[in-house]
């Protein structure tokens, strides 16, 4: 009796006991395990100077309410809550991990909603869908990432795969307040799921963009980490938007991070740009070729145009016009043109007029009633990656008013109208934040030429199928070469509207831009408090010379509305690209003062040479 | 951090304050255009937002809201055609009058039709085009009905397209 006793004490005990060395050694474990990289990644944690912080803004993302900035607490909450099935199914990721580590032993069998979700994604891989710029819309300029989700593993025709797209969610702001809390967060941004036609008609229907897709090498347990995480994020987790850098690029990176160990996050954390951000996921694999490019339906409409004869060309400019019989036309390849062009009319306006309704719609039947027509797109656009690389320095060296100069330059990034424009918007500028520095031989002194804060110019051409202006920013100080104030500054707050136009199959630019500024003179670092305000216009030419030269001529006339601070002037000026690879490339510059009202301005002249690189 | 971001904000501020620079010009790109606006009643106000969500409730709001698909949702199988048809009705008009394409091929698939006869899929929406679109003003709603008594008088077809009865 008293044996049996001491033995159910014993029995008894040691369960004790065992739980006792299980908590201690949990103990030391939880603490480090919270430390886990993965973990910090599954939770979006950010470690900064002022400790670790999440990026997710949503309370119900966390389960310990210090879940926020301490991923220990949060980590004991998650194992707390193993057995609650609601839980469990809500974040099958942190489970799925904290299983692998031996910590919980949770099983899936009964998330019903989470496992059907799954199935319907059927997700074999993954493709990075980059789309390419927007020349109407500079908040698009950088490009658009998106994921697909391939239910073929080499991601083949897939218009019913799911992509997984990251956007803010707007309310009803007026422009100056929008792009305000646009930059500095007051957007709410979420993952959303949306099949890839809706993205097919967004991009390569509504905008005029192209589509690029790119398969990434990962194998099934790295998607379905993906995958796991995506459905912790699109049902309870939501993002404050930064247009910058906290934007869809760098959030699907944070997602496809979940993979395995690799560190995708750029070298500079305060912006992101999709393009750049493409070159860090694909480069790596060297899979630089797409798998599949989707040309926007503007391109498909223009080369469907421009492969009619001349004479096929009348007929559709006069079918246009109402002035043939549509049952007449013969030619599949105009009926095909027409129904394009229509089409592209109909995605632009949203709604087309009744006789255009009309006029397509008898276009289409009589199209059924021939045979199929073949179009084959001649001019692929080129690819993003085989562009250059955003970030830009510069060494050279020129003359100025009898001394020479050595110069320094740096740019953060994007792209600018001498660089080469494969990969990119064809002739358009957006530099951000670019430094010009010289040294000057005679003088001996060192010199800021130029600071762009902002700089932009892009040319869109009048075509048959748009009509929009081409425009422009610049937001810099800059030095005045054109008159006699060797250690001056001017700062300038400058917008452009022009035309411009292409011939030669886009061999040749044509532009004229009326340029409104503002400008201050900043004189041995003290602010003069004066403003010269007045037009500038500006006209030239861009000459594209094969893959390797391109040619910019362009004559500027300065107006002054303001009295003596300067006068009047035209300059011209003169620049060349030549383009080695997507790393390296020449620039010479050439510029000078023709005419001029002021003898103070004297017909100085400034040539300059340098070479860049891209990284 | 924060300095940063103003700094460089500041740049952005004079594209976006530019009254030049239509922003209505809204494409959901990434930064500021990806912007989907909440209220989707803003459509009817403002003509030229072609947001895509925005863009889409035009052809949702066509056919009753059948499709339904919102944020998160993956779209029911047996509605995939509907939904299919509603965003690329105008896709399809033009493929089908070709009898060829990736949109009228895709659609297809949605209906069930095997890779072997889509093809003649393509070609009986071609050869019944003026029947399937008998006007201008041709909804998806419409569009589907048409097809369905079209695709019916074809024996290989309805044997061959397993959610052809669906139509």
């Amino acid at each position: 009796m008293q044996q049996s006793f001491l033995n159910l004490i014993k029995a008894g005990l040691w369960p004790v006991f065992f739980l006792f060395s299980l908590s201690l050694f949990a103990e030391t474990n939880l603490s480090t395990l919270a430390q886990d990289p993965y973990w910090h990644k599954l939770l979006h944690y950010r470690t900064s100077v002022f400790g670790v912080k999440s990026e997710i803004d949503a309370e119900k993302f966390f389960l310990s309410p210090k879940g926020k900035s301490q991923p220990e607490e949060e980590l004991r909450a998650t194992i707390d809550q193993a057995k609650t099935q609601t839980t469990v199914c809500q974040f099958p990721a942190r489970y799925k991990w904290l299983n692998e580590k031996g910590v919980t032993n949770v099983q899936f069998e009964l998330c019903q909603n989470y496992l059907e979700w799954k199935k319907g994604l059927n997700a074999q891989g993954l493709s990075l869908i980059f789309a390419s710029y927007y020349p109407e819309n500079p908040a698009s300029a950088f490009g658009h990432l998106f994921l697909k989700v391939n239910q073929d593993p080499l991601g083949k025709n897939s218009q019913l795969d799911y992509v997984i797209n990251f956007a803010a969610m707007t309310e009803q702001d007026g422009g100056l307040m929008y792009a305000m809390k646009g930059l500095l967060g007051g957007y709410k941004g979420f993952y959303s799921i949306e099949k890839y036609y809706q993205k097919i008609q967004e991009y390569e229907f509504v905008e005029a963009r192209d589509l690029w897709e790119y398969p990434l090498n990962l194998n099934s347990d790295e998607i379905n980490r993906v995958i796991n995480h995506l459905w912790e994020l699109t049902y309870s987790a939501y993002f404050d938007y930064y247009f910058l850098d906290e934007n869809c690029s760098y959030q699907l990176l944070k997602l496809l991070e979940l993979a395995n160990d690799k560190k995708l996050e750029g070298f500079l954390s305060f912006y992101q740009i999709p393009e750049e951000n493409l070159h860090q996921v694909v480069d790596p694999t060297g899979l630089k070729v797409p798998a599949n490019v989707r040309v926007s339906l503007y391109k498909q409409t223009i080369t469907k145009i421009e492969q009619l004869s001349s004479n096929d060309k009348k007929i559709f400019h006069q079918t246009l016009k109402g002035k043939t019989v549509v049952k007449e036309i013969q030619s599949p390849a105009i009926l095909d043109a027409l129904s394009s062009y229509l089409q592209f009319k109909q995605f632009q306006k949203r709604e087309l007029s009744e006789n255009d309704k009309k006029l397509k719609h008898q276009i289409l039947v009589q199209l059924s009633k021939q045979e199929s027509p073949e179009v084959t797109l001649t001019k692929l656009p080129h690819s993003p990656l085989l562009g250059h690389r955003s970030a830009r320095v510069a060494l050279g060296a020129g003359t100025y008013k009898q001394d020479n100069f050595a110069t320094f330059k740096g740019r953060l990034t994007f792209h600018d109208m001498m660089d080469d424009d494969r990969g990119f918007l064809t002739n358009s500028s957006l530099n951000l934040m670019t430094v010009d520095t010289r040294y000057y031989e005679k003088s001996r002194r060192f010199k800021l030429n130029e600071l762009l804060l902002l700089e932009t110019q892009v040319l869109s051409p009048f075509t048959l199928l748009s009509s929009k202006p081409s425009w422009g920013l610049d937001l810099s100080l800059r030095s005045p070469y054109q008159f006699n104030c060797d250690y001056c500054l001017i700062g300038q707050a400058k917008a452009m509207r022009g035309l411009s136009t292409n011939f030669l199959s886009d061999q040749v630019s044509l532009f004229a831009f009326v340029h409104a500024q503002i400008q201050t003179l900043i004189k041995d670092q003290s602010m003069v408090k004066r403003f010269r305000y007045g037009p500038q216009l500006e006209m030239g030419g861009v000459l594209r010379l094969g893959e390797k030269l391109k040619w910019k001529s362009a004559i500027i006339q300065d107006y002054n509305f303001t009295e003596d601070f300067w006068f009047e002037s035209i300059h011209h000026l003169q620049q060349l690209g030549f383009y080695l690879n997507a790393r390296w490339s020449l620039n010479l510059d050439y510029r000078g003062v023709m005419k001029s009202r002021s003898p103070e301005i004297r017909y100085n002249q400034e040539s300059a040479f340098s070479t860049n690189f891209f990284f | 951090m924060k300095l940063q971001r103003i700094f460089v904000a500041l740049g952005f501020l004079t594209v976006a304050s530019l009254p030049t620079i239509a922003m209505a010009d809204n494409s959901v790109g990434c930064g500021l255009g990806s912007m989907i606006f909440k209220d989707n009643t803003l459509l009817s106000s403002t003509s030229r937002v072609t947001t895509n969500n925005l863009f889409l409730n035009q052809y949702f709001g066509v056919t009753s809201g059948t499709s339904g698909c919102t944020r998160h949702d993956i779209v029911m199988n047996e509605k995939s055609h509907i939904h299919y048809a509603e965003v690329n009705l105008e896709q399809l008009s033009l493929e089908m009058a070709k009898g060829d394409g990736q949109f009228v091929s895709t659609f297809a698939m949605t209906l069930g039709c095997s890779d072997a006869v889509t093809p003649a899929f393509n070609k009986m929406t071609k050869q019944n085009y003026e029947n399937i679109f008998t006007n201008e003003n041709v909804k998806a709603a419409d569009m589907l009905k048409n097809l369905g008594t079209s695709l019916r008088q074809d024996k290989n077809l309805t044997q061959n397209c397993s959610k052809a009865f669906l139509i």
